[in-house]
């Protein structure tokens, strides 16, 4: 039908579709892309438009709705201050505040919250932060944890209004001394008010102990806005799908609606015959080829199992057809129209079925290609049996022996933008694949056989990403469209819908792990074992490697005490077996949360059993610096292992420095606190949780870099690291500034392309900083050198005294000699690329580590919990982490709030079920809940500063971290309340109720 | 594929009315479309010859107090109700589930008309409007009437009204007087506002002495659809609140309701417990745990 309506002021009148949403009419008709999609059904938000000034989400409106309205999305807003000769206004102050308080991560859902920020001041130009929150709650981040989106709406409040604002440029170090004089009550926080009273107190910035050098530095250390966050604001087309082609088909994948089966016969005939469908593709079409789908470095340290398409479906949601259509109508018409006839096999959904004696058996393909203990027949995908010491001899000296069996569920990574790939051959014929990924270089390096294309004959482009979080460690949906591409030679787009992100996507891998651990009397643990059932689901992507973490990580921080400290006593067993599930994968974390859940829990049942001061127990008995980390000589993802110490390790003060915050003394075993006057339903309580993680894969993880110097003296930097939205580009361009002694905006950063970048492994493992980023000063330095070879000769012929290049230091975007004298690097680089002697200043850099630094942290939770009902309220999560020398601390504070969020889920709220056919429960952002911007607790990071020397600026990992300890800190709390022990995550209010049942 | 020919904005009942009637069946009303789309778009819902939009008809926008009445229009979107100083002066229960359903972009376009049409069992509008003895007025070609919300719901998902030749318009209930107040009470799953287990919506008139004079209780899901407690209500009518009279309503709540386990959400067990909970603290000076 025509419709007429107002887009960002312009007269719009044109011809829709019937069907057609607003969504589809705005992105796909009127190219504005600023318009995300996040799911079909009006849930997250990412869709925002502002209908006559009102925020609604464009998936759920039908186009015709629009008639005679005034439609309003970013690109109405601000633009770069600089548009060459034109004045420009520049950027709106929304978007400014965005980007100053560190506001944006991937920025998918960045012109959402600014739409309904816009909506709000416009009515209420002086919101509370609950009216801010209250805003934002219809727009889902998985992020951020809202905290800092709030503070920049606030922020761009008071700047709307005329009011002075602070500038959010220098942080104030803190010395350890002060650091503890600063008073962290909460006074201003009211106990049993019916509102949440948040952190509008807290700073923009976090609390830092920061180390000795951090004066010296120009921009490491400081809180530099993103480098890609001016493009992000005014949601530019920089994401996978904002883009336009001529012919470009849509991809749509048939789903197997059973959970086991062999494909007997597959009736492609009428879907083909539809007008508009292009290709039909079955297990007929194409070459079979194993492979396994985890991103991961050669070789893949899994199972092989996994055919783009298999005559055989594992699990419901498994694939069986790819369609490519002219409009993704007649691509969902087609899949109707496919006929398939299934044998149905019997199925299992439950991991301790996998290994009974007469389970059917999920890979029996002749292909099959095993990895380490892997053991098809026994539905076996990965086998883990690490003793260190003597276990049994330890349970022996214990005066005590605990033993728990605990759980955790299988849980989603739900980054807002679904998974999604445009694949086109160029004018060179070569495949270029764009594609929402982690691990770029992987993409090209494991499709290759997959596709029968030599990897020189693959581009893989990485653009903006919206979020990933270990999801996007997965070569899972490029093959789709590329085989589409390869089969009718024409530009495919493939996006999966939220629901496809549920039945079909990764997640974290569910667990049931049993802990035996042996104490003395005094607290020192002699022995610690671990035991676990982790479920993969229908294939083996990150099966071993997954599991293996959850020990090596979980089971590493207690050695125990005295002689134990010497000679620890750690067993960690563990069978990862399939089931006709959606296979699991890598998630932030990477079994390194599912460990903590049960390593943790177990630890605050010993200290309380044994009534142990629960901070100075798990200190007691953890990990310290100059000492082995016990697993380093007993395991290596199935590669050698090579011993390492730990250089640094601030867990103390981040005991210490957390208790503090959060008030431990005045708290923790005082009756008179747990009581809410006049609520005798509700009981209040406070729990911690100790935990690390790993720095990169040791021996085994490359980062490169390379930087170019530019005739006004600016730099490329181009890396093969790969921002997913997490800041990795600004923290690799701030130590590439620091070096070369320029600001942050001097470094132009492009960031993975398999033909202009140099390799790197991907974004995962809390690598990038670490690995990516001493590869980049690696290549800083060299320029550098090169810089200072050059400029001495100029001061010389400019009649200066003899001098040396190791004489001169570049600081200020000049090269200074002793004396004062200098040359400025933009006269460097005429000098080098015009005037004589020419050269192009360039260098490249790559780093791999022999080690593996641990970061460690304390999580702090305060829970109010109704003893009646079982609801918890988590109140305040405070954490406290040493990941060494922090770059950036904005974007290192959004990294552990928004981990800590996600965490708080997997705690309390988010669960993948399946119905006794394998059908899942949860499909949607409605049943599966994810925390929004008005359920929040306060939070509050503290970074507690060690200097890893492996490092050039002294750097560990801040990324997985986060995830880790919330759950466990927040059943502890639970324990603490009301003595409800429940020992499976989430903590339902049902649970929490029926162990109070119990325990009553 | 063609989901629907037309699309289609009346300006008046009337005109949708004519509309609806030349679609012989086979047209369909939207309102917010939030609901309706998803399952047209997703085949819950067969493909229809006419969309007809009923949000630019101004009587189904009105909010307004006539004599003794309150009267809120079909089309009146969740936080207009939130936004309505009317509405929270008079229906207290109301404003409370509206701010809770959906997100708030969905609450920018979802309207109380559809809640109730869908009739769920658990539908936050239906048990708030329940709670209120609100009536729906529902208009054909040839007459217009007025049912009590109770007679209103079949059962899930089916209206006591014919959707493709009638529309709901608008609805109405008492104003509040001295001694009343109403409440709406859920619990969920921990801080997200999604997953509700239970709902419970009350008005209750007090004598100055604190005797329960008269109460209606909705509850959802307690059944096939949103429930009117009348067998709990009787067992309050005329008495003073104490555990005594406490209990036996909440044994006579538990007689009536009819509850089930859902594996989403919770066990049979657990929704039986949480009766007992809800409507204690509708009578004790505990507030509901705060949950967003």
């Amino acid at each position: 039908m025509r419709i007429e309506f107002t887009l960002n002021g312009s007269a719009i009148d044109l011809n829709v579709p019937d069907g057609m949403t607003l969504l589809n009419l705005l992105r796909d008709r009127l190219a504005v892309h600023g318009v995300k999609h996040g799911c079909e059904s009006g849930e997250c938000g990412a869709c925002t438009v502002l209908v006559d000034g009102v925020p609604i989400n464009a998936c759920v409106m039908l186009a015709p709705k629009a008639q005679g309205r005034d439609l309003r999305t970013i690109e109405s807003f601000g633009e770069h201050p600089l548009h060459g000769w034109r004045n420009s206004a520049g950027l709106h102050p929304l978007q400014k505040a965005f980007i100053e308080t560190g506001a944006i991560q991937c920025g998918y859902c960045t012109p959402a919250m600014v739409l309904v920020a816009d909506a709000l001041l416009s009515k209420n130009p002086s919101p509370t932060e609950a009216e801010v929150r209250e805003s934002l709650s219809g727009v889902l981040c998985r992020c951020t944890g809202y905290l800092k989106p709030v503070q920049a709406i606030l922020r761009a409040a008071a700047v709307l209004r005329g009011e002075q604002i602070e500038e959010v440029s220098e942080l104030i170090p803190i010395s350890p001394e002060l650091f503890n004089s600063l008073d962290f009550s909460e006074s201003d926080y009211v106990y049993g008010e019916e509102d949440l009273q948040l952190q509008t107190k807290v700073g923009l910035l976090p609390q830092m102990q920061v180390s000795q050098d951090w004066e010296t530095r120009h921009t490491v250390g400081r809180p530099e806005p993103k480098v890609d966050a001016m493009k992000l604001v005014q949601g530019k087309s920089a994401f996978t799908a904002d883009i336009e082609m001529r012919g470009m088909l849509t991809a749509k994948l048939l789903h197997s609606p059973v959970a086991h089966a062999e494909i007997r016969s597959i009736d492609t005939s009428k879907a083909l015959e539809l007008p508009g469908v292009v290709a039909v593709l079955t297990w007929q079409d194409l070459p079979r080829v194993v492979y396994s789908t985890a991103g991961q470095s050669d070789p893949i340290p899994g199972p092989l199992d996994t055919f783009s398409l298999d005559k055989k479906v594992r699990f419901v949601g498994d694939r069986v057809a790819f369609v490519a259509a002219e409009t993704e109508d007649i691509a969902n018409e087609a899949l109707a129209l496919i006929e398939v006839d299934y044998k149905i096999l019997p199925a299992f959904f439950e991991a301790a079925q996998a290994m009974e004696e007469n389970a059917p058996q999920i890979h029996d393909e002749p292909e099959y290609v095993d990895f380490g203990d892997s053991d098809a027949k026994r539905n076996l995908a990965a086998k883990i049996r690490i003793d260190i010491g003597d276990v049994e001899r330890g349970f022996d000296e214990a005066d005590h022996i605990f033993e728990e069996t605990y759980q955790v569920p299988k849980v989603q990574q739900a980054h807002i933008e679904p998974h999604v790939v445009v694949t086109y051959w160029d004018e060179d014929d070569r495949l270029v694949i764009r594609c929402s990924t982690q691990v770029p270089f992987h993409v090209r390096r494991q499709l290759s056989p997959v596709l029968n294309l030599p990897a020189k004959r693959i581009r893989v482009i990485k653009p903006r990403i919206g979020g990933g979080f270990g999801g996007k460690q997965e070569v899972m949906i490029e093959d789709v469209a590329a085989h589409l591409t390869i089969a009718t030679g024409r530009p495919v787009r493939f996006e999966y819908t939220r629901a496809e992100e549920f039945y079909a996507a990764r997640s974290r891998h569910p667990m049931s792990i049993t802990m035996k651990t042996g104490v003395k009397n005094d607290g020192t643990i002699t022995a610690n074992s671990m035991i676990c059932l982790s479920d993969t689901g229908a294939y083996g992507c990150h099966a071993l490697t997954v599991t293996g973490n959850t020990g090596h990580k979980g089971m590493a921080l207690y050695v125990g005490d005295g002689k134990y400290r010497q000679s620890p006593n750690i067993r960690f067993y563990a069978d990862v077996v399939y089931s006709n599930t959606p296979p699991a994968g890598a998630y932030r974390g990477y079994g390194v949360p599912q460990g903590f859940w049960a390593v943790d829990r177990q630890m605050e049942n010993i200290a309380r059993a044994l009534d142990l001061d629960p901070l100075e127990f798990r200190l007691k008995n953890a990990l310290r610096a100059g000492e082995l980390q016990p697993f380093s000589t007993a395991w290596s993802e199935g590669r050698e292992p090579q011993p390492e110490i730990i250089n640094t390790c601030g867990l103390e003060d981040c005991v210490r420095q957390g208790a503090r915050a959060i008030g431990w003394d005045s708290k923790f075993g005082v009756s008179a606190w747990k009581d809410v006057p006049g609520k005798p339903h509700l009981k209040r309580g406070i729990g911690v949780a100790t935990v690390m993680q790993g720095t990169a894969i040791a021996y085994l993880d490359m980062g490169g870099a390379s930087i170019k110097m530019n005739d006004d003296g600016s730099f490329n930097l181009l890396v093969g690291a790969t921002d997913l939205g997490t800041g990795s580009d600004t923290v690799l361009a701030q130590q590439a500034a620091e070096v070369l002694g320029v600001p942050i905006d001097d470094i132009v950063v492009y960031s993975s392309d398999t033909d202009f970048t140099p390799f790197d492994k991907g974004a995962y493992a809390s690598s990038t900083t670490y690995i990516s980023g001493a590869a980049v000063v690696i290549a800083a330095e060299k320029v550098a050198e090169r810089i200072r070879i050059r400029a001495a000769n100029m001061l010389m012929k400019a009649g200066r005294r003899e001098i040396g290049p190791q004489d001169l230091r570049l600081s200020d975007r000049k090269v200074v000699a002793p004396d004062g004298s200098s040359v400025t690097l933009e006269e460097v680089a005429l000098n080098s690329l015009h005037h004589e002697d020419q050269e192009q200043i360039m260098a490249v850099g790559s780093y791999v580590s022999p080690v593996s630094p641990p970061p460690f942290a304390a999580q702090f939770a305060q829970v109010q919990v109704d003893i009646e009902t079982g609801q918890v309220v988590v109140e305040k999560l405070i954490m406290a982490v040493d990941a060494g020398v922090i770059i950036n601390p904005l974007t290192a504070s959004g990294q552990v709030e928004g981990g800590m969020t996600q965490a708080l889920g997997y705690g309390v709220c988010e669960e993948m079920r399946y119905d006794d056919a394998g059908n899942p429960r949860e499909v949607d952002f409605h049943d599966y809940h994810i925390f929004s911007a008005n359920e929040m607790p306060e939070l509050q990071t503290i970074f507690i500063e060690t200097v890893e020397p492996t490092h050039p600026f002294g750097v560990k990992a801040v990324a997985e971290i986060p995830i880790d300890g919330v759950a466990p800190a927040v059943g502890n709390a639970v324990l603490d309340a009301c003595g409800a022990a429940v020992n499976a995550a989430p903590i339902t209010p049902e649970r929490v109720w029926t162990a109070l049942k119990g325990s009553s | 594929m063609n989901y629907w020919d037309q699309y289609l904005l009346p300006n008046s009942i009337d005109e949708a009315l004519g509309m609806l009637h030349e679609g012989k069946g086979s047209a369909k009303v939207i309102a917010g479309g939030t609901d309706l789309l998803l399952d047209i778009l997703q085949s819950r819902h067969p493909a229809v010859d006419a969309l007809i939009d009923i949000t630019r008809i101004p009587e189904m926008q009105v909010v307004e107090r006539a004599y003794d009445r309150i009267y809120v229009g079909g089309g009146t979107t969740h936080n207009d109700i939130v936004a309505n100083p009317l509405l929270q002066q008079n229906a207290h229960c109301l404003v409370e589930a509206s701010s809770l359903i959906g997100g708030n972009q969905v609450r920018n376009v979802a309207t109380i008309g559809g809640n109730v049409a869908h009739a769920l069992p658990a539908g936050d509008g239906s048990i708030a409007l329940l709670a209120l003895d609100a009536e729906a007025e529902i208009a054909s070609r040839t007459s217009r009437r007025w049912i009590a919300l109770e007679d209103l719901f079949l059962g899930p998902r089916k209206p006591a009204f014919e959707p493709s030749k009638e529309i709901l318009v608008r609805f109405r209930f008492p104003v509040l007087k001295a001694g009343e107040s109403t409440m709406f009470q859920r619990v969920m799953r921990p801080q997200g506002v999604a997953i509700a287990i239970l709902n419970m919506a009350t008005w209750t008139r007090k004598s100055v002495e604190g005797i329960i004079e008269d109460i209606r209780i909705a509850i959802g899901p307690a059944g096939p659809k949103p429930l009117r407690a009348r067998k709990t209500e009787q067992s309050l009518r005329g008495k003073a609140v104490n555990e005594g009279t406490l209990s036996e309503a909440v044994e006579a709540l538990l007689e009536e309701t009819r509850l089930r386990t859902s594996p989403h959400r919770a066990t049979r067990a657990y929704r039986k417990h949480l009766l007992s909970v809800l409507l204690g603290r509708q009578f004790g000076n505990i507030g509901p745990q705060r949950g967003r």
